[in-house]
């Protein structure tokens, strides 16, 4: 029981320390005036969002089912089988699929955003973009990491040359 | 009413309920797995000319599974990737912070401050 409330005590410490968003008045006058365009900027976002996502998992899926698994195949049918190059492919699928539910889960926000009444609600609204912004960075770092993955794969084909 | 047209109206009835029905679920499921964040034929979302032509262009390059690997194989499979690869840098930093900035949607620059 009291290891518990330790633990209750140090969680709700850091809770309460996280780094927030401050509205100040400026702001949230200017979100009250320009709400229209605000969330016109933001549906341009959206729109832009969509035409990424849609464009980069083709571009992922076709990498992955017209590259990547094929080799992967081959060298086993040549008896050249690479560890590396395996974990890199399960590491691309694990990271795509997460990409994909990423970006549902940031457009679920963004779509909730854009249904607020920033007219009334500034300070609501300024904390949801905040968050918005997280889910974001989220996706950002998947498309990095994807690309990291590409880079990786391309690396280690590179290296099977000189094995032939 | 006769019994018959009774009959009718009812069948009608339930049909148009069911139809409601099955058009709910299905726009349930359309919304909730996030396929409508895909779907591309939303008023507002339709690709404009430019991008049709560029998807013409997509590759019918498939690596073999099969058959003796050498090296004239891998240098032609970096090279068809590298087509893809060059598609995916097209999109500089696609989902960067910059889009969402304070900057970007007009709203003056906030500070951060620690909660107490």
């Amino acid at each position: 029981m009291k290891r518990f409330l330790v633990v209750l005590t140090i969680l709700g410490m850091s809770f309460l320390s996280l780094p927030v968003m401050a509205i100040s008045e400026i702001q949230e006058n200017v979100i009250k005036n320009h709400c229209e365009t605000i969330k016109d900027s933001l549906k341009a976002v959206q729109r832009t969002d969509a035409r990424a996502r849609v464009y980069l998992g083709g571009y992922y899926e076709a990498i992955l089912s017209k590259f990547i698994m094929p080799l992967n195949v081959r060298l086993v049918e040549n008896n050249l089988s690479n560890a590396d190059l395996v974990e890199n492919q399960n590491k691309f699928v694990e990271t795509k699929n997460l990409f994909a539910n990423d970006f549902v889960k940031y457009q679920q926000m963004l779509e909730e955003l854009l249904a607020m009444d920033c007219k009334n609600e500034p300070e609501k609204f300024y904390e949801k973009l905040v968050v918005v912004r997280q889910r974001r960075k989220i996706m950002d770092q998947d498309v990095l990491k994807l690309r990291s993955l590409i880079s990786e794969h391309i690396k280690l084909v590179y290296g099977l040359e000189g094995k032939l | 009413m006769t019994k018959g047209g009774k009959s009718l109206f009812l069948l009608g009835l339930i049909a148009v309920l069911i139809a409601i029905l099955t058009t709910g679920i299905t726009l349930a499921i359309y919304h909730n797995s996030g396929d409508i964040y895909l779907d591309r034929s939303r008023p507002g979302f339709l690709p404009d000319e430019e991008e049709i032509e560029e998807n013409d262009k997509e590759q019918e390059y498939t690596f073999s599974k099969t058959g003796k690997l050498n090296v004239k194989d891998l240098e032609e499979y970096l090279e068809k990737l590298d087509i893809d690869v060059k598609a995916v840098d097209a999109f500089e930093g696609p989902f960067d912070a910059k889009a969402l900035s304070d900057e970007q949607l007009g709203i003056p620059a906030g500070e951060e401050t620690q909660k107490e």
